[in-house]
């Protein structure tokens, strides 16, 4: 259960601005294991999307460059394998659900081209084979009716339903990891619940890992395993998912998880607080020499600024980000 | 329900429809996109307007400022009505409501300074001079938590809380009585929503002003709200004290609504009983006969897919539009109000899976 599918060894991605390249992730390291749904938390601008677009090596090619650190994947490092191969693993091996479920989609084509264009380039199916997957694949998105909306344009399906394309499309080819880049942001409550139910049981049915991109800690909860969190470019938490509820190491998680928005339990009755995270997020360049998070943290020290903060490994399996974890006994959900 | 004099808007029965030319010639669509609505903010009080995209919602809030227009009913604002009103008339009543978009990033003009647009609604109003204005400015930004040296820089050098926070400057302004607020917070990273909705809170408090708080999130609407008002498909189908209809729901749609909010722990959520509601919200084009909410509702009755639910209240200050509530007018259809663990197709969320895969 616990073998390794696809590691990330400190990758480091650069993005030009001008004529300097300025480091957008800094040495991150994380593991996806076989069958499990990994959440990955930040804000924007934390480095998640183009961590998770390093991977399909989908970044712009002339302004963001991966600069250090491999991500190996199946004995090779995706960072360096020739175009071509990285082809046969994008959208086979490894396949992405993008963010905008609306804009994602071509509108000039019809949902079954589009669904038909990955199978006819990986399986080498004909056409008719391709609409005959097709039509089964919208079938298990729950999609109703799916034989007569093959020939729909995507501007005849609501952001839901045009998710759910995009998951058969993500599905197409059996992939192992599944990179979800918050796949349900766009969209109402309402369907993410059915959007993530689904995730969660078309990934279970097929054995499949999910990498999934999120900045909403209900979402995490709801879904994921384990997770990593990131900020400013750094991973500064990793933990199994109900222990980082439980007890987050790093201030961040914990100002992250305060910030949540959530239903008034039965048993509360006083008004609830209103917690964010005071100031921003520093921008790439504007890194100081110690902690990232120091400028906008509460237990911020002076020995905090002093050097560069190691993720140290904590014995029960944790790792956080933080000059003080050992003296900071910060609070989780009470569970 | 502590009723304090006169509301400052008080909506009777307001409705909207939008007309759509079909392709075949002479024939037209018409969707009732707003039905018969009825809607009172007291002052200095939140109400909280929450339903899923199509729902609605927005729709009711331009109607009120009229930015669409209504096919029937009264907007009464300080007891005007707004639907009366025209030229100049129109122009002085609409400095007393005003809106908040979602989308920060296009509710601003990209090549006006930030004291441009939030000085706007006072140069149309032809309120004040040049230097007064700048001076109201200053101070406005100091409300909003903004450094005044923001002043002179572009909407595109800030942040998308930052550029929320500019048009909330630019709705108070005015000193309006009724500030509408449209998914203020959903463009916006968790880590900022509860400044926005904290900042509101507080001009409540400092300015008097009331909010309509529009939201497809119950959770971002019960933080601020006295009280919630929840649309489906053009209707209102359930509405009350905040706290009442968030603690309690009683209308299947508002069940689902609160229950499909993730709560932000595992070992919570996942043994949680949800409401998945089912297929794409109704199509205000092509209404049901009976109750709108039918082809979604996971306790659809035969009396549901021919008779309207009314709008009725149960003796808390909560009205509740669905059948299950009805005093019982015919034998078969009165069930007990359910408590939302009940029968049916409520469903337990994966039990016992909080631990796997490790």
């Amino acid at each position: 259960m616990t073998t390794e599918l696809l590691s990330i060894d400190r990758l480091s991605v650069e993005a030009r601005v001008g004529s300097t390249w300025l480091p957008v992730v800094t040495e991150a390291s994380l593991t996806v294991r076989t069958g499990e749904i990994l959440g990955l938390v930040g804000e924007s601008g934390s480095g998640k999307t183009v961590t998770c677009l390093s991977i399909l090596g989908l970044l712009p090619r002339h302004d963001v460059r991966v600069c250090g650190g491999a991500i190996r994947y199946r004995e090779r490092d995706l960072t360096r394998i020739r175009p071509r191969e990285l082809e046969d693993v994008r959208g086979r091996s490894i396949a992405m659900i993008p963010q905008e479920p609306s804009a994602s989609l071509n509108p000039a084509f019809t949902v079954g081209d589009q669904l038909g264009e990955v199978l006819r380039r990986h399986e080498r199916l004909s056409r008719a084979q391709a609409r005959q997957r097709a039509v089964k694949l919208l079938d298990d998105v729950g999609i109703p009716a799916a034989a007569g909306r093959l020939n729909d344009y995507p501007h005849h399906f609501s952001g839901g339903m045009c998710q759910r394309v995009l998951i058969a499309m993500a599905l197409a080819c059996n992939p192992e990891l599944i990179i979800a880049d918050e796949p349900t942001t766009a969209l109402d409550v309402t369907v993410q619940a059915q959007i993530l139910d689904l995730i969660r049981d078309l990934a279970a049915d097929r054995g499949a890992s999910v990498l999934l991109v999120t900045h909403d800690m209900g979402v995490v909860a709801d879904a994921c395993d384990r997770v990593v969190v990131m900020y400013a470019g750094q991973i500064v938490e990793q933990a199994d998912i109900v222990p980082m509820f439980r007890r987050p190491r790093h201030p961040y998680t914990e100002r992250l998880l305060a910030a949540t928005p959530r239903m008034r339990r039965p048993d509360e009755t006083e008004a609830p607080v209103f917690a964010y995270i005071p100031g921003s997020m520093p921008r790439p360049g504007s890194y100081g020499t110690g902690c990232r998070f120091a400028p906008r943290c509460a237990h911020h020290r002076p020995e905090c600024d002093d050097h560069e903060i190691a993720l140290l490994a904590l014995p029960e399996g944790n790792e956080a980000r933080c000059e003080r974890v050992n003296d900071l006994d910060l609070a989780g959900e009470r569970g | 329900m502590t009723v304090p004099d006169e509301p400052v808007l008080d909506v009777r029965n307001l409705s909207v429809s939008f007309t759509r030319r079909s392709l075949i010639p002479g024939r037209r669509r018409t969707s009732l996109v707003v039905d018969d609505v009825d809607l009172t903010v007291h002052k200095g009080r939140t109400l909280g307007l929450v339903g899923e995209s199509g729902s609605g919602k927005s729709t009711t809030a331009k109607a009120i400022v009229r930015l669409v227009d209504a096919q029937a009913g009264e907007v009464r604002l300080n007891g005007v009505d707004l639907l009366s009103l025209r030229g100049e008339a129109l122009k002085r009543a609409r400095r007393s409501v005003q809106m908040v978009f979602q989308d920060p990033y296009s509710s601003l003009d990209p090549t006006m300074t930030i004291t441009e647009c939030i000085a706007e609604p006072l140069t149309v109003h032809r309120i004040g001079d040049r230097a007064s204005r700048v001076t109201a400015v200053l101070d406005l930004l100091d409300q909003v938590g903004l450094p005044r040296s923001m002043a002179d820089l572009m909407p595109s050098q800030l942040s998308g809380g930052q550029r929320q926070r500019v048009a909330i400057a630019r709705a108070i302004c005015l000193h309006p009585d009724l500030v509408l607020c449209d998914e203020p917070v959903s463009a916006l990273d968790v880590s900022t929503q509860n400044r926005i909705l904290q900042m509101l809170t507080d001009l409540r408090a400092s300015h008097g002003i009331s909010f309509v708080l529009i939201s497809h999130n119950l959770a971002a609407v019960q933080q601020l709200a006295d009280d919630v008002a929840v649309m489906y498909c053009g209707t209102i189908v359930e509405r009350g004290p905040a706290q009442v209809v968030t603690a309690d729901p009683k209308h299947p749609y508002t069940r689902a609504l609160v229950s499909a909010v993730p709560y932000p722990d595992p070992e919570v959520q996942r043994t949680r009983t949800r409401v998945v509601l089912t297929g794409d919200p109704a199509n205000p084009a092509d209404r049901p006969p009976g109750c709108v909410f039918q082809g979604r509702c996971p306790e659809v009755m035969p009396v549901c897919r021919s008779v309207v639910p009314r709008l009725a209240d149960d003796g808390t200050g909560r009205s509740i539009a669905c059948h299950l509530y009805e005093p019982a007018p015919a034998p078969q259809s009165a069930p007990q109000a359910q408590p939302h663990n009940g029968a049916g197709p409520v469903r337990k969320l994966r039990p016992d899976t909080a631990g796997k895969g490790r």
